[in-house]
């Protein structure tokens, strides 16, 4: 999927099995966000974020030898926090398995007008 | 002048944005890399957004500057690309002359800031050049960042991560934007 090679298959889900389905992209993925009682997802800031703006239970999967590494920064604190879960692919099942969505701590939304009020001071306008 | 970086960067700047009184700064005039489809439209949005709800705004103009360099692109053709995006920067300045500047990273801000340090050392325009490290850094700054700190180019430097404040003294903690 994306720029990987692999490309899963997708089941109906019948005998016990797993439902799957894929896409590539979808304009609406603020809908299945909001339909989805776990969210699996890479480290990106935007994918995180919404997510917790939903406040649904989040693990956040960091592939150390793919990517660039700066992104994992953002997903350990937050899973230090305990605002959601991090994990390895290898790792991933046994976070999936242990998980306990119940102490997961609600991400409070932040706030960007410390950053204006220190803006239109250092200009010199009244705040 | 505000440059946008691309995705997350964009969206912490679109943040921003609306809790500033546009009143206060006007024209304003966006920025992004010639590369980034998303940003400029989504600043044209914002803008319309104010419009609509009717309040003095004053005019906007969208703009896009070379990139000085892609991911993955060899240093060598790195050197010529940012020489081009350095001169690009110049023509921009010199159109704009920005009291204000606003940018979070990426590199696209880099040629633009430079410039206006170098405006500012000649006494040609000054610039207030404020940089907001991106939300994704938590320990360590991202290259732009570590740039404009150590080489003392932005007027102020703001962090979302205590520990960064920590590490970088004379940058500012002002707590999470998104």
């Amino acid at each position: 999927m994306g720029r990987g090679s692999y490309i899963p298959m997708k089941s109906a889900g019948e005998d016990g099995f797993v439902s799957v389905d894929y896409f590539t992209f979808s304009p609406s993925i603020a809908d299945h966000l909001k339909s989805a009682s776990l969210v699996i997802s890479h480290a990106g800031s935007g994918s995180i974020f919404e997510t917790l703006r939903l406040r649904k239970p989040l693990i956040v999967v960091v592939n150390e030898d793919l990517m660039d590494n700066h992104q994992s920064e953002l997903a350990e604190e937050l899973a230090e926090r305990k605002h959601l879960f991090c994990a390895r692919p290898q790792t991933l099942f046994n976070t999936i398995s242990e998980m306990d969505t119940e102490n997961l701590v609600v991400y409070e939304p932040g706030d960007a007008s410390p950053v204006a009020r220190f803006i239109n001071r250092f200009l010199g306008f009244s705040t | 002048m505000i440059v946008l970086g691309s995705g997350g960067h964009t969206a912490e700047m679109i943040n921003l944005l609306a809790v500033l009184q546009m009143d206060r700064f006007n024209p304003r005039y966006y920025v992004a890399a010639a590369t980034d489809n998303m940003s400029l439209q989504k600043a044209r949005v914002l803008e319309s957004s104010l419009r609509d709800k009717d309040e003095v705004v004053g005019t906007s103009h969208f703009m896009q500057i070379y990139r000085s360099r892609e991911v993955g692109q060899s240093f060598l053709t790195s050197i010529g690309t940012t020489l081009i995006a350095l001169i690009h920067a110049l023509w921009l300045m010199l159109r704009t002359r920005p009291q204000v500047i606003l940018c979070n990273g990426p590199g696209t801000c880099i040629p633009l800031c430079m410039i206006a340090f170098l405006f500012k050392v000649f006494g040609i325009t000054s610039s207030s050049i404020f940089y907001i490290e991106s939300i994704a850094r938590v320990r360590r700054l991202s290259l732009s960042g570590l740039l404009l700190y150590k080489l003392r180019m932005a007027d102020q430097l703001f962090v979302q991560w205590p520990q960064l404040k920590k590490q970088y003294p004379r940058s500012n903690y002002v707590g999470r934007l998104m």
